[in-house]
């Protein structure tokens, strides 16, 4: 397949050889010039004759012509309007006969109000006419960002859009959270729409989410170098229009078309050099505790070992697994058409080498879109669009996993050389607790991998084909009646194999995982529009529509165990096998309506109703109503400001009111028997189906009938404002969304027979602020210079959890862990839940009073031999959630040099760091170089407020504390959770566009664009982990903010170069 | 265009939302689940139930009552606290629900499908399950949830039953199962993967559990020694009786001592001291039988709260820690260690001395479970240190069996001193916190010790 798509990138690079084939035949041509106010030529502008579908777009100079076919130029009056983002729209009257020339001169419109703005399910308005605040990222941003994941490309654009990356390894997923976390289970990301169809975007781990690999979440398949723009719709509010299936927002995004002209070829290639942005800080000072030197001998976990004489040799455990990785990114797209035909080609191919040394860090992508437009008649356009993907990757194994690479890397003892990570004598794997492999020890596990042995012998790989496309037929019955078709289907097969060879940890016999996963989507989109003007003051549409969507899950997981031959990684090649498969379909079935109203052109009305039927839903409710109603009022109209000029030069007021919803898991209706096996958290499970004999057992949760979907209700106001004639615009929006009916599920007591019920009935609500300010202080032919500053403020809070006090099931919990978990809690909201210190005030099952009478509460106690003491109460201990989080981005444009810049921040939201916990225990954290040194409590170690009989009390910091109390495997989880406020120099560039004559005479292009940036050039932070920003369990489990051995992000050099013609 | 093409696009444009949806929310997959079963048989419950019964009896709680018996030792991580007796009601939560959800869920299911079929065999086996996991149950946790348990429709919320009521059921549970037992039924059984069907070997099980579970009263009623003497003589007569987990080297099927320390958390839990010490000095062959040494030419085993290191003794991997070793949960042996325990008890030290040696005897012939070894009898020994050679004896061949936690909470032999820092051992492991969350009016309040279990054993 792969063939193919390279011949055909091959069959698109030689048209670049030909010129154009310019359509110019007869009739009337109209042609001109478009300016800016300043004067600078205007490219990209779209002109148009309004009704008639005939339009071109300017070239690079602001010229365009549209020739008009003889038998539709009679002579008629027509309208001839031009129009860009950024610039306020132009009509002009035309009579379409003989040639005509026509120059416009476009105000700058920095506000976007004409804007068409895509919401959803077939509609659209304008921007001026919005209830709802719809955040709009443009190609330009997203090429900016320099992120191979469209998802990485949204971070810091819109407020209260919050992406986090599972690691800086190629492949990985991303997670967004739009204003807090509306449900309980699920990893509860938005709903994907790529040119009107869904789009799937699951994040599916090989194995664990906390172990094996990153993996990617499937957005990451689109090409972001094919993206016109992304609009996100974030409250229910605005995603009313989408239902059941919006209650987490969603991300339309809109792929570029072609426009009629000239054809226009575009080639843009970039090259990225990437490292490591932060590293754990290890102690290099103490070495194993106990080594040894026999045959298979198993030397000791931790480095609570002697000091190491001056001059031994140490070792970067952290440093020698990582190199500078490097990406290339090469796009080709070509596009153009004519009067009635349009396409826009492309092909791209992304090739990301990791940061991890070794063969098995790499991502591999190609891309190849055709989309196509033909309108065969005046009234009836059939429009085509596919997409193809073919993504391979090699990860390698991370996490809570023996053979994850930081967990054996910085368990590892600093005067062990992690390298070779094969015996020379033996051949076999070595590692730091198993030095010296005897031939005998082929089969034996190294309790942790060697990470440089994981590195070269494991094997991770994904191959992903996938194809989206769609058929759009477009009608225009009458001039007030227009149908849309659209019929779009999505379809992947994504292909894995997860092996650790003979002598890994976790499987000393070696194992092959091959997953087969198959995801197929079918969307049918009918839309009927009546438009109707009653008045001047009073006109109106109404949209009629019908959705109808099949998707399909194919899932086959074969598990070999016990390796026959050390290679080949295959399941042929194991002794034993298990499997696992997963089906699944789900139908749905959407009527929705949509009315608007424009009174005055001032006050913009809108209505929507939407009715779900999921195959999902329970019986007893099989349809759901999603309401809708927004208005929009521009009052400085008003006030008489037409031409939005003056200190207050635009002012909007909008309120909107909407609901979304959430359906039920597939299945969750059915009772059905397991077939799995009894485990117990430690790893070793017995299978249901013994002696050959097939086993079944109760679920832990019988299934409910009466399951409803989650719904959304959501209000959201604010207010649009222009001042200084447009120099400088602020939004301000207020929400407040409640969830109810949350499917939860509700702990049994498990001597009852069943340990959980299947329910409705959760409450939760996220109410916050956002607010957008953007100052442009020079425009002008020469100098431009504008400042935008994003701020948004999100509250989630857990009012009911059906009479429980916290919840930390499913995705919730985020995994196990020693001492801490993921968990909801009433009157908290999402976080840490674990153990803490004994505290005065606070601790109740144990007795404290001894120390801390007239102690402040919260003082922590301690015991009479100078150290605190462990509370077994378990409570919540750190919010994930931030205080709030903001950006600040600025672009400085001189002559032809321009320079941006991207400032993301986030405060507050604690994280846990795990590691740190863990390498307490191992003795290789720079924490534990105080060994042996004396402090005391309160002061100079965990300084703050202590009580008790021993405070004051200066102790001996040992090993005794950090493998005890200290230690992250110890119950005290409290003091491994870290702030993770972070600023972060997201994005920096300066970029050259040659576009001289030169270029073209002695080129052939039109223009050369030259950019050199910074990618996540510098992270300013006092969490000690790998980053603040990582997630263990990427993009698939719900809870963010943990941190166990997570790989690290990376930041990067970009150099790109774009030829245009 | 032309007009009659627009007016057919005009009506097909309609035409697509009537057509083809009527019903496209009931397609056959979107309401049956494609890849689990509705319905599930009697059998097949019975090997699910036998599944989660071993992973109870042998996985997790064996691996916490070895440590506190100090026949293993947690050595690393987590189990360093755990067998420093450092452990939260969240620790030991599917212990505790496991034998209830799903195993008695599924086990009154098939009680009530095999009396309606009339089958007694398969019956009396699904209530000799039935008592053992309560019984199990109570003498860990003590009240517990018994008449109303696994009921979900009736008893959402199922009260505790105190414990005395709890062993007076298990044992009437054990007697309609023995009655039941000798009636008629399905024979052979195959997917009773222990006796195959064999109503004569469940009816012997039956008796040796009837002994144990009153071994378990027997501190609080000193009556009850009688009755499980009683019983001990109808229970298991040989070691062909045994019951004996049959694992075999298949992943998933094998032993979860060996998937445990080698494959899964090698280190966490090492050979325990205490256990390792008595064999030495007794010059016992079963010490090479079960462990084999590590970088030291000694076998030496952990303290409790001793970090793990290379010198520290291993599971014989041809044995204890072989990935099929075939774990034994009630034998023949410990039958006879009940009988010389209760003969001892009821004043009979001769027939204590024969039965204990008998039990020796039986070691010289191989079983699935040890290999032939020769045990000297056993001679002049009466009063305090016959008791003491008994218990000493049971504390050996139950190694890995969580009956070694009853046995000393009744007898105190052999003595241990607690893990540092703590001055008992502890009697009981506290309730889930899921129950106490869920079921908050009913779980009582976490005693210091359960009613068996009066009296702590004194430091020695």
């Amino acid at each position: 397949m792969r063939t193919i798509v390279r011949w055909m990138a091959g069959v698109a690079c030689s048209a670049l050889l030909f010129p154009a084939l310019a359509v110019a035949q007869q009739g009337t041509t109209i042609s001109g010039k478009v300016t800016s106010e300043a004067g600078t030529p205007l490219a990209s502008v779209s002109v148009f004759i309004e009704g008639m579908n005939l339009g071109t777009i300017t070239r690079d100079d602001g010229a365009y012509t549209i020739v008009v076919p003889a038998a539709r130029a009679t002579g008629q009056q027509a309208t001839l309007t031009a129009r860009l983002i950024g610039y306020k729209s132009q009509s002009a009257p035309v009579t379409l006969s003989g040639n005509i020339t026509h120059d416009f001169v476009l105000a700058a419109n920095p506000l976007r109000l004409g804007e068409v703005v895509v919401t959803g399910a077939g509609t659209e308005n304008t921007r001026e006419r919005l209830g709802t605040v719809i955040n709009t990222v443009d190609s330009a941003l997203i090429q900016k960002s320099n992120e191979p994941n469209v998802v990485n490309a949204i971070a810091g654009k819109a407020p209260n859009v919050n992406i986090t990356s599972q690691s800086g390894e190629p492949g990985a997923s991303s997670y967004i959270r739009i204003r807090g976390i509306k449900s309980l289970s699920g990893n509860a990301q938005p709903l994907f729409i790529v040119d009107g169809i869904p789009i799937d975007n699951s994040t599916v781990a090989t194995g664990a989410s906390t172990g094996s690999t990153v993996a990617p979440n499937r957005a990451s398949d689109l090409d972001p170098n094919d993206i016109e723009s992304i609009n996100i719709l974030k409250g229910p509010a605005a995603a009313a229009i989408y239902g059941a299936a919006a209650s987490e927002g969603v991300i339309m995004i809109t792929t570029k078309s072609g426009k009629s002209g000239p054809t226009r070829v575009t080639l843009r290639s970039s090259y990225s050099i990437d490292d490591v942005n932060r590293e754990i800080p290890l102690q290099r000072k103490f070495g194993q505790r106990v080594t040894c030197s026999t045959p298979d001998c198993g030397a000791s976990a931790d480095s609570y070992g002697p000091e190491l004489a001056p001059g031994t040799p140490t070792y970067d455990h952290f440093g020698e697994l990582f190199h500078t990785g490097h990406s290339s990114v090469t796009d080709l797209s070509i596009s153009g058409g004519n009067d009635r035909t349009t396409f826009f080609a492309s092909a791209g191919y992304l090739d990301q080498n990791g940061t991890i040394i070794g063969p098995n860090n790499w991502y591999k992508k190609t891309n190849a879109r055709l989309k196509a437009s033909h309108r065969m008649f005046d009234r009836f356009t059939i429009s085509g669009n596919v997409a193809y993907t073919d993504a391979n990757g090699a990860f390698t194994q991370k996490g809570s996993n023996t053979s994850g690479i930081l967990l054996g890397g910085l368990r590892s003892a600093p005067d062990f050389n992690n390298f070779p990570y094969l015996d020379p004598e033996t051949g076999l794997h070595r590692s730091y607790r198993f030095p010296h492999p005897s031939p005998a020890s082929v089969t034996r596990s190294r309790s942790y991998d060697n990470p440089v042995f994981v590195i070269y012998e494991g094997k991770n790989d994904a191959e992903v084909n996938r194809t989206i496309g769609n058929i759009n037929l477009a009608y225009d019955a009458t001039d007030w009646l227009n149908f849309n078709y659209t019929l779009g289907g999505d379809y992947y097969a994504d292909s894995r194999l997860e092996a650790l060879p003979q002598t890994s940890s976790a499987f000393p016999t070696g194992t092959v995982t091959r997953a087969d996963m198959l995801n197929y989507e079918i969307d049918h989109n009918l839309t009927a529009k009546l438009s109707h003007t009653f008045s001047p003051s009073f006109s109106g549409t109404f949209l009629l529509g019908q959705n109808l969507h099949a998707s399909r899950f194919r899932g086959t997981w074969a598990y070999g165990y016990n390796l026959i031959a050390p290679h080949p990684f295959a399941l042929d090649n194991t002794v034993q096998w298990e499997s696992d498969e997963s089906k699944n379909t789900v139908h749905t079935e959407s009527y929705f309506g949509q009315a608007t109203a424009n009174l005055y052109d001032q006050l913009f009305l809108t209505m929507t109703m939407r009715n779900d039927g999921f195959s999902t839903f329970g019986k007893s409710e099989p349809r759901a109503w999603y309401p809708q109603a927004s208005a929009a009022w521009t009052f400085t109209k008003a006030l008489g400001n037409d031409d939005q000029t003056g200190v207050l030069s635009f002012g909007k007021l909008r309120v909107a009111y909407g609901e979304t919803g959430k359906p039920p898991g597939v299945y969750q209706t059915l009772t059905t028997f397991s077939s799995s096996s009894f485990s117990n958290g430690w790893g070793d499970y017995l299978n249901s189906s013994l002696g050959g004999y097939g086993g079944l057992f109760s679920p832990s949760a019988p299934g409910n009938d009466n399951i409803k979907p989650e719904r959304q209700k959501g209000l959201e106001f604010g207010a649009d404002f222009g001042f200084f004639n447009q120099m400088a615009d602020l939004g301000i929006t207020r929400y407040r969304n409640t969830s109810t009916d949350v499917i939860l599920r509700v702990p049994r007591p498990p001597s009852s027979g069943y340990s959980s019920a299947l329910l409705n009935g959760a409450k939760l609500r996220n109410s916050g602020w956002e607010a957008s300010l953007n100052i442009r202080p020079i425009t002008n032919e020469k100098i431009s210079w504008d400042v935008g500053f994003q701020w948004a403020k999100n509250k989630t809070e857990v009012l009911y959890l059906n009479g429980a006090k916290f919840f930390d099931g499913g995705s919730v919990s985020g995994g196990t862990f020693s001492g801490s978990y993921g968990a909801a809690t009433v009157g908290y909201g999402f976080g840490i839940r674990g153990y803490d210190f004994a505290r005065c005030g606070i601790t109740t099952l144990i007795d404290i009073s001894d120390g801390c009478a007239g102690a402040p509460k919260g003082a922590m106690y301690i015991d009479s031999t100078g150290f605190p003491v462990y509370d077994p109460e378990d409570r919540p201990i750190g919010n994930a959630e931030p205080d709030w989080t903001g950006s600040v981005r600025t672009n400085f444009r001189y002559g032809k040099v321009s320079i941006s810049a991207l400032i993301d921040h986030k405060q507050g939201g604690v994280i846990w760091n795990g590691t740190r916990g863990a390498l307490h225990n191992f003795g290789t954290s720079k924490d534990t170089e105080i060994r042996g040194e004396t402090r005391t409590f309160g002061k100079d170690f965990m300084p703050g407020v202590v009580a008790g009989p021993g405070a004051g009390t200066p102790v001996v910091i040992d090993d005794a504390w950090f493998t005890d109390l200290g230690n992250g495997f110890g119950p005290v989880a409290s003091q491994f959770m870290e702030d993770g406020t972070y600023t972060k120099l997201r994005e920096i560039s300066v970029a050259y566009t040659f576009d001289q004559p030169w270029v073209g005479r002695s080129l052939g292009l039109s223009s050369i664009d030259l950019r050199v940036s910074g990618r996540n050039l510098h992270t300013w932070t006092d969490y000690t982990g790998i980053d603040p920003e990582a997630n263990l369990g990427g993009a698939e489990t719900l809870i963010q903010g943990i941190d166990y051995f997570n790989n690290p992000q990376t930041r990067s050099i970009v150099i790109s170069v774009g030829l245009n013609r | 265009m032309n007009r009659y093409l627009k007016a057919a696009l005009t009506a097909a444009m309609p035409a697509v939302v009537l057509a083809g949806c009527n019903d496209f929310l009931k397609c056959s997959e979107c309401d049956t689940n494609p890849t689990s079963p509705i319905a599930a048989s009697s059998e097949q419950r019975l090997v699910a139930v036998q599944a989660a019964t071993w992973e109870e009896m042998n996985g997790d709680l064996a691996r916490l009552v070895s440590m506190w018996m100090q026949t293993m030792a947690g050595t690393d991580r987590q189990f360093l606290s755990y067998g420093t007796y450092v452990i939260g009601d969240g620790d030991y939560e599917s212990e505790f629900s496991r034998p209830y959800r799903p195993a008695l869920l599924d086990l009154r299911a098939i009680e009530q499908d095999e009396s309606e079929k009339g089958d007694q065999i398969f019956l009396g086996i699904s209530q000799v399950y039935h008592a053992w996991l309560m019984g199990t149950v109570t003498d860990i946790w003590g009240d517990v949830p018994f008449s109303q348990a696994a009921s979900p429709d009736s008893f959402p919320t199922p009260v505790y039953d105190a414990q005395q009521d709890v062993y007076a059921g298990v044992q009437t549970l054990l007697d309609n199962a023995i009655s039941n037992l000798g009636g008629s039924g399905t024979v052979p059984l195959p997917v009773d993967l222990i006796y195959n069907g064999d109503s004569q070997s469940w009816i012997e099980l039956a008796h040796t559990m009837k002994a144990r579970f009153y071994l378990h009263t027997a501190e609080a009623d000193p009556t009850a020694y009688q009755k499980a003497l009683d019983e001990a003589e109808l229970g298991i007569s040989s070691n062909a009786g045994d019951y004996v987990i049959p694992y075999t080297a298949n992943t998933g099927s094998d032993n979860n001592w060996h998937q445990f320390m080698i494959r899964e958390r090698a280190g966490y839990v090492s050979p325990g001291a205490n256990l390792i010490d008595i064999l030495t000095d007794m010059g016992d062959p079963r010490l090479e039988a079960y462990f084999v040494h590590g970088d030291d030419p000694e076998i030496i085993g952990a303290a409790p709260g001793e970090k793990v290191t290379g010198k520290l003794a291993a599971l014989n991997p041809d044995g204890r820690g072989a990935q099929d070793y075939q774990q034994p949960l009630v034998t023949y042996n410990e039958n006879l260690l009940i009988k010389a325990e209760a003969l001892y008890q009821t004043g009979d030290e001769p027939g204590a001395l024969e039965a204990l040696n008998a039990e020796r005897a039986a070691w010289g012939t191989a079983t699935s479970w040890h290999p032939a070894l020769s045990l000297p009898a056993l001679t002049g020994l009466s009063g305090d240190a016959l008791l003491e050679a008994i218990m000493t004896e049971k504390y050996i061949v139950l190694f890995q069996n969580i009956e070694t936690w009853n046995d000393y909470k009744r007898t105190c032999i052999p003595a241990l001193t607690p893990a540092a820092g703590n001055d008992v051992v502890p009697g009981r492991i506290p309730y889930s916190a899921t129950e106490k969350q869920t079921n908050g009016d009913n779980v009582p309040a976490d005693p210091e010790r359960n009613w068996n279990d009066p009296n702590a054993c004194p430091a020695p």
